[in-house]
């Protein structure tokens, strides 16, 4: 089976390619899903994804390879606490408040005590008692996480994920209160161009805060490097340069900086007496395939199972009828905004921990090379986004080893795309609307 | 909602104020440095409260914004280096003036434009990219404005045909002329390598005219009569996210050297694929000069160890020589020492402490020297393009910074032609850890492979 074939190309070669494929499909369809969550919620096709993934992946690096200074520390908390508080209380104002009325069951009046004051809030908010307090305990448990990663030395990952994530939600938040509600009501076309804009000013903010040097997140590292050139084995230690000045003349200058040790080796499958060779998985795209997973899962159970995600479905199908049966339409954006700026800060830090590292020219295109997988679902089916991206991995991956062109290595996914929408206008997935006069 | 706007607006500008001033260094005035330039033409005229302007024009901010503002902060550095030791260009200050094009062509256009229509016309302009080179190549010939230009176009500096010498001059050599040396080397010191089988080049470049200018019919030919195997090449996008089945592909095909043109996050997702697959010790990773700079070890750390490729200037690290003294005092004390223990100033520094900004000194360097002589030919009121180019195409050969670059050019010649080997090493130091660009061999006279060039193999 070693020397087995498949179109003149080794079986190994074929597998390990089909494999390779599926862990970035992975991290694909966790950027698909993210443009598909917005455009669920509002309609608009949001441009900006990419950079969205860029800054995130640049506040985890920030927060993950500096030690963040005590004011910027008080400050996240703030934010986060700002944030979860709102959050919790938020539950409560998916709908409109009822008007208030005396309760006969309970007497209670607003000028009742505390407890009875609370009750007619609940009621009026028509919050259930058991999930208010399982939300709230949720909600501390995260923003104790938050707190304690933010604090902590030695969790820098912890800390690093945090900050991005409160970050991102800001940003998230930002964006949909300045830009996008806005235009509520106006011609879809206007949000779309506007997404174009933000992604223009989400690219100048981070050259003015970080600058253009690409960052490398080196999660996944070796413990020892033994070195090709000199032989010897040794660890990450401190960056030292030769310099020279007038004044002192040569001389080694450690600096705060430390040269890592480089990328672990690929996760390994024992194949070589079947296949001639070990088949080799990627650290950073087995996490990001797993978390790519893990969101879907997570996702499918909040707009399924959850009153905020029952809320967003409803709004997403029809604003006017949702905000007629007292939904808070402009929450539930913002809502939306905030989980796809954490979802593709998230894939934007995977890509960081790979061989590229936060790179200007990586990141925030890699939003452009999912759309086949976006539209192969039709644009609304986060299940299908979900394989859009699978698919698109695969493709791409098998197009390296069997077609020599890399035009037709691009070209190999949206081929694909054509293909399926000349067969079906509305994506594998999409919804045919159908438009009564 | 407007409540929660601003306070979402005033959040986020105290972010910005805490998380933005660690990345800008402050800057102080530099020591004096001394005399370097020992080649120097003595100007016969004198331009004393004057001002020469040296205009350039690239992308600034965009995607290679990354080894341009390095490029920047050196030219502006080596302009007041020269203005204050060296008195500008006979007398008169250095200004910089800069185009930021963002990568887009039509800005490169606008700006050539622009520059062009100046009066006075400026003598020469520098440019950054290929693409912007090529797309430019007869206009600037028709204007009559040399260009220095950092980068390897083939196209740009020859045309199509190979035997149309442009109006641009390259500071580094063309990428064919770099891979010939590397096979000459290779072909004699293999075995110091230590890695198993006869050599075999496989290409992993960017998809693009860069990326695909080391590959061409007349490398294939010089490596294949030194014994070196050519195993095929795959591209791939700036864009990819990872290179593991591409370099598995010509793995497959039997390559134990991988040769990437490409820069920064190309060669570091290269080095990361290699170390991934644990193939360091069965494979040779190797370059263009754009792979053996401190951008790459930057992104790769360790991955970068044992890079190797042609290298035509001086490192960093080779401060024996007192042009490199100068580029690094003056680096030191603008851009490191001002830092202090301020951890992001100092890895912005190491940032600038790279290729581009060390090669904007000896640019500046050949700039005073073409226009002291073309001033001492024409005078400084009939200098104009035409007297720039005359000196180029009529044999220049300058060793500038006290030999950090040779520019060499003639009536054939539009490249630098010189190099050696070089490869990066991580020194265990006193301290910590060294990484540099350790030069393997002396300088040599490259082979001449571009179409039709004198080395070419039938």
């Amino acid at each position: 089976m070693a020397e087995w074939e498949l179109f003149g190309q080794s079986f190994h070669l074929v597998v390990q390619a089909i494999i390779n494929g599926l862990l970035l499909g992975g991290l694909y369809a966790l950027i698909a899903l993210g443009i598909v969550v917005i455009n669920k919620a509002s309609g608009v096709f949001n441009f900006a994804h990419g950079w969205m993934m860029f800054a995130g992946g640049l506040i985890f690096w920030q927060f993950y390879a500096n030690e963040p200074s005590t004011s910027l520390v008080g400050i996240m908390i703030l934010v986060s606490t700002l944030l979860i508080g709102s959050a919790i209380l938020g539950l409560g104002f998916l709908r409109k408040p009822a008007p208030l009325v005396e309760d006969s069951t309970t007497g209670a009046s607003q000028n009742g005590d505390l407890f009875h004051r609370v009750l007619i809030f609940m009621k009026r908010r028509e919050l259930d008692p058991r999930r208010t307090a399982v939300a709230i305990a949720i909600g501390a448990a995260l923003w104790a996480v938050l707190v304690v990663g933010l604090l902590q030395d030695s969790s820098v990952i912890v800390r690093g994920a945090a900050g991005a994530f409160i970050g991102s939600i800001l940003i998230g938040l930002m964006i949909e209160r300045i830009t996008i509600r806005p235009l509520l009501g106006k011609p879809l076309l206007t949000a779309i161009l506007m997404t174009l804009a933000i992604g223009f000013v989400l690219q100048g903010f981070t050259q003015i805060i970080w600058g253009p040097n690409d960052r490398k997140i080196d999660v996944f590292t070796a413990e020892a490097a033994t070195s090709p050139s000199t032989g010897s084995s040794s660890s990450s230690s401190s960056y030292v340069v030769q310099i020279y000045t007038e004044d002192q003349g040569q001389r080694a200058q450690q600096t705060k900086d430390t040269v890592g040790t480089g990328t672990a080796p690929d996760y390994r499958i024992k194949t070589e007496e079947l296949l001639g060779k070990d088949l080799r998985l990627k650290r950073f795209l087995v996490w990001g395939f797993f978390i790519a997973i893990g969101t879907f899962v997570a996702f499918t159970l909040f707009f399924r199972y959850t009153t905020l995600g029952l809320a967003m479905r409803a709004t997403a199908e029809n604003q006017v009828l949702a905000e007629s049966v007292g939904l808070r339409v402009r929450l539930m954006l913002a809502v939306a905004w905030a989980i796809v700026a954490v979802m593709a800060a998230i894939a934007g830090i995977i890509q960081g921990t790979g061989g590229t590292g936060v790179a200007v020219l990586v990141v925030p295109i890699l939003a452009l090379r999912v759309f086949p997988a976006v539209l192969l679902g039709g644009l609304e089916s986060i299940t299908w986004a979900m394989v859009g991206g699978l698919v698109i991995g695969v493709v791409e991956q098998l197009t390296i080893v069997y077609l020599d062109t890399t035009a037709a290595q691009q070209m190999a996914p949206f081929v694909v795309l054509i293909i399926v929408l000349l067969i079906r206008p509305d994506g594998l997935f999409g919804q045919r609307r159908i438009d009564r006069v | 909602m407007k409540k929660t706007a601003i306070v979402l607006l005033v959040t986020f500008a105290l972010l910005l104020t805490f998380a933005g001033p660690a990345t800008f260094a402050s800057h102080s005035e530099p020591a004096a440095p001394t005399h370097v330039s020992q080649e120097r033409t003595e100007c016969n005229e004198d331009l004393s409260g004057q001002t020469v302007t040296f205009y350039a024009f690239g992308d600034l901010s965009g995607p290679f914004a990354f080894i341009t503002q390095p490029l920047v902060a050196g030219l502006e550095d080596a302009a007041a280096y020269f203005n204050e030791q060296e008195g500008g260009v006979c007398g008169a200050a250095i200004e910089i003036e800069l185009g930021d094009t963002g990568g887009s062509q039509d800005r490169a256009q606008e700006f050539w434009d622009e520059f062009s229509n100046l009066d006075p016309q400026p003598e020469v302009m520098f440019m950054f990219g290929s693409a912007d080179a090529e797309l430019l190549r007869d206009q600037i010939a028709e204007d009559q404005i040399p260009v220095l230009l950092a980068a390897g176009s083939e196209l740009a500096l020859y045309g199509e045909t190979g035997d149309e010498p442009a109006w641009t001059f390259a500071i580094i050599p063309l990428y064919t002329d770099q891979l010939g040396n590397f096979c000459d080397y290779i072909a004699e010191n293999w075995d110091s390598f230590d890695i198993e089988g006869d050599p075999v080049i496989g290409h992993l470049s960017w998809e693009g005219a860069f990326g695909r200018s080391s590959d061409t019919e007349e490398t294939r030919a010089y490596c294949a009569e030194r014994g070196i195997g050519y195993a095929g090449a795959e591209y791939f996008l700036p864009t990819t996210s990872d290179v593991s089945t591409q370099l598995d592909v010509l793995i497959d095909e039997g390559a134990n050297i991988i040769y990437t043109t490409s820069l920064a996050s190309g060669p570091a997702n290269v080095a990361a694929a290699i170390a991934g697959a644990e193939l360091q010790d069965e494979v040779l990773m190797a370059g263009t000069n754009w792979a053996l700079d401190t951008s790459v070890i930057g992104l790769a750390q360790r991955d970068a160890d044992g890079i190797t490729g042609t290298m035509p200037y001086l490192w960093w690290d080779e401060l024996d020589n007192r042009g490199i003294q100068v580029i690094s005092n003056q680096w030191a004390v603008n851009h490191f020492i001002p830092a202090g223990d301020d951890e992001e100033a100092q890895r912005n520094a190491l940032a600038i402490r790279n290729i581009a900004y060390l090669l904007s000194f000896p640019v500046i360097d050949a700039y005073i020297e073409l226009m002291t002589q073309a001033i001492n030919e024409v005078g400084y009121d009939n200098l104009d393009g035409q007297a720039i180019y005359s000196i180029l195409n009529g044999g220049f050969d300058y060793n500038a910074m006290d030999g950090v670059l040779r520019f060499r050019y003639d009536e054939n010649t539009r490249a630098i032609t010189n190099g050696r080997i070089g490869q990066i090493q991580f020194l265990e130091v006193e301290g910590g850890v060294q990484p540099t660009v350790a030069p393997l061999n002396d300088f040599l006279d490259l082979p001449d492979l571009r179409v039709g060039g004198e080395d070419t193999v039938e």
